[in-house]
This record gives C-alpha cells, structure tokens and sequence, in this order.
C-alpha cells in the first residue's frame, strides 16, 4: 500500500531504513525530516519532503478528487485502503464554520495493524458477553485491540463494525464470518437505521469524541445489543470525571498505555 | 493489361487517403462528442454520489479509447500515450479540465463543471465543422482526383 501512496524517492528511503511492514506511523513534514515510528523506536530520515510530495500523496490518498473527500478532510483526514492520512495545515473559514483546510503543511500516516490474539487474554467475552470500554492515550494501541476483539467475536456473535474512520476494518485483515462492516458514516446517522436493518448481536464502535456518541450508546443498550468501544484517555478515574454516563453504558473497563511500549495493559475492571 | 492494373492500384491508393481523411476527422469529432457527454456523466455522478474520477473513468462506457486513453495518461502523468490524432486543443482543454477538477473542492465542482461543458461545446462545434468540411470533402476531392487520373491514365 505505501508503494502506492507514496512518492518513489521517499519509498526507496524508507525501504533502505526500515523494514515497511513494522512501521506504524510516518510524519511527512514540509522541508523538515521525515519522521517514522516503528514498535520499538522512532526514526528521523534523513530527507526533508517538499509541498510537490505533500500534494502527490494528498492526490493518490483522494483519487485525485479531493471534493469526493471533502466531509473527512473537514474533519482533519483522509482514508486511504485502511491507512488514515492526517492533514494539518491552514484552514478555511466562514461563519465560524471550518468549510476546508488548504496549504497542507503536514501529513500524519497511520498504518494500521493487525495483530491476531492479543485479546484472547479476553477470550471469555465469547461466552458472557459484557460491554466493553477500552480506554487509552494516542497511540496506546486501542484500536488494534478492539479489531481483534471484534475477529474474536465475530466468530460467535452477529457483529457490525461501524467504523466511521475505517479504522478498524480493511480487507486484507481477518475476521470472522458473522461480521458486517458499515464505514463512513457519522455513527449517530446510521445507528438507527442499521440496527433495525440488520440485527446485530454486538456492535463495535471506532474512538467516541463527541457527546453526541453517548446518545448512540443509549440507543445501542436500549435495544439490547452489545457494545465494544474504544476512548480517548489516560484512566478509569479520569474518564469518570470527564464524563460520567461514558462508563454507565459498560460492564468491562480495559486500560490501556503506551509505557513501557504501545498496548501495555494498564487494568482490566469490571463495574 | 498492365494499365488496367496501374489503375486499380491508383484508384485504391487515392480511396484509401480519401477514406483515411475522413476517417481523421471523424475520430476527431466522436472523440470531443464523447468528451461532451462523459462531462454529462460527471456531472451526474460528482453532484450526488461524490463519485471518484478514477471511479468514473472506470465505470464510464466509452467508446473511444483515444479519450480513455487521454483522461488516464493525463491523470498518471504518463503523457507519452496521447494518440497523435487528437485536436491538441481538446488535449489542452482535457488536461486544464482534469488539473482544476482533481485539485478542486466540492463546492467549486459545479463551476467547474460548467465550464468545462461550455469549452466542450465549442470544440464539439469546431470538430463537426471540420469533419463535414474537412473530412468530407477530402474524401470526395480524392474520389474526383481519381477518377480524373483515371480518364487521363485511359
């Protein structure tokens, strides 16, 4: 995918530093080092990006129809084949309205990974379902572990993934055969719709951020479907300040961090 | 016997340029009419599904591979493929149309759109004009010449 995505010079760069498949980040900066994170160390490469290489990978990232991805670069992103694509740089508005952002300066690739039985620690969740919260800072590993969380369950459970930033889902990883994928789409617009459509047994929901997430969460228990989600955030206590309703709508709480390495297991608490 | 032969083969040869004319513009022109209709379909599809370029070029059922040809190349960068019997003004208004829509927000989509259309019409316009003045009367000037040769060669 990255020799897709990314010009030839900075591919056969990075191909000479690192092993591509261990990469988990790449931080391609105007006229500043390339930075790279891998699991175990960050590098900084010895070549500086320019805005022509910015603009061929925002071009390859969009297809080059960057109005088809207007609604997510709004939102500070593009994805592109399960890899999301940060975009800083200057944005554009009106009305106190963020109608775009332009004159990118920096792309934040994430490269996502899947890696089969780091939640077989959770296996029971198979046989007594309990609704699942994953807490963690960025780059703590969460989504990794909420995609194999769904592998495991998909393989006992009617399970939908509604991954509003493809994060979770892409077609080269593997699942189970009772799972069902609904990507792109703001989780409150289609939560509705999708659970009378479809009957899920347990529903897996990328990063809640907004409090309109909790309203879905209410609406997902109400009905009597099982949730896994993941959080931003440092602990329990934490996120009971926050926001206190979060931790209602769940019975299992798993914590997460990035010390001593990415996916340290902080606590497992039920509630 | 020998002129008889001379004459068929000149006769072939002279039918041959005047079809080939012909032939030359007529491409031309099918090529900006199918321009003007794919703009048509992009329109459609970029207004409401926020369909890829990629995606149309795909799903697009064209049937001259000279534009599919021209849109491809110009979206790879590979500029070398561009068939040489193209109006090089479609080739610029192609390029100048993909390198404003590829970079473009949604809400610029629609002018540009527009624009594009009105610019086709024009060259649709010009490649008709050319094909029936051009084309055909290139055709029926080598098919005179011809026959001309012919009575002479008689």
């Amino acid at each position: 995918m990255l020799k897709e995505l990314l010009p030839i010079n900075i591919y056969n760069i990075l191909t000479d530093y690192v092993n591509l498949s261990t990469i988990c980040e790449l931080r391609i900066r105007v006229d500043k080092n390339l930075s790279l994170k891998t699991y175990e160390r960050k590098f900084i490469v010895d070549y500086q990006p320019t805005k022509n290489d910015l603009e061929y990978i925002i071009q390859i990232a969009s297809r080059h129809s960057l109005y088809a991805y207007e609604d997510d670069i709004k939102k500070g992103f593009i994805r592109y084949k399960g890899i999301r694509i940060g975009l800083i740089g200057e944005g554009v508005t009106n009305d106190m309205r963020l109608l775009t952002i332009k004159n990118f300066t920096t792309l934040v690739i994430r490269l996502p990974h899947q890696i089969v039985g780091i939640a077989d620690r959770f296996n029971l969740l198979k046989d007594d379902f309990q609704n699942t919260l994953v807490i963690s800072p960025p780059y703590g590993g969460k989504t990794t572990l909420i995609r194999d969380i769904a592998r495991i369950l998909s393989y006992h459970y009617d399970t939908l993934i509604i991954d509003e930033r493809e994060e979770i889902w892409s077609n080269s990883f593997d699942f189970g055969p009772n799972v069902e994928v609904f990507t792109g789409c703001p989780k409150e617009m289609i939560v509705e719709g999708i659970i009378r459509s479809t009957s899920p047994q347990i529903i897996v929901l990328d990063e809640l951020f907004q409090k309109s997430d909790l309203s879905v969460l209410g609406e997902i228990k109400r009905c009597g479907i099982g949730i896994v989600a993941s959080v931003h955030g440092n602990g329990i206590d934490e996120s009971k300040k926050f926001s206190p309703e979060l931790l209602s709508y769940f019975n299992l709480i798993i914590t997460l961090s990035n010390k001593p390495k990415v996916g340290s297991i902080k606590s497992v608490i039920r509630l | 016997m020998i002129k008889l032969i001379l004459c068929i083969v000149l006769i072939s040869l002279i039918a041959y340029v005047g079809y080939g004319i012909e032939r030359f513009y007529r491409i031309r022109y099918l090529v900006a009419k199918e321009y003007n209709e794919f703009l048509t379909f992009v329109q459609r599809e970029t207004c409401f599904l926020k369909t890829t370029i990629l995606e149309m070029i795909e799903k697009y059922n064209f049937t001259s591979k000279e534009l599919k040809q021209l849109l491809v190349s110009t979206i790879d960068n590979s500029f070398l493929e561009i068939d040489k019997k193209l109006d090089d003004k479609l080739v610029f208004e192609v390029k100048s149309f993909l390198k404003e829509f590829c970079t473009c927000d949604y809400s610029n989509v629609k002018s540009i759109l527009l624009n594009a259309n009105e610019k086709s019409k024009i060259l649709l316009n010009s490649a008709e004009n050319e094909k029936i003045q051009k084309g055909e009367l290139g055709r029926k000037l080598t098919i005179l010449v011809g026959i001309g040769l012919l009575i002479v060669l008689i």
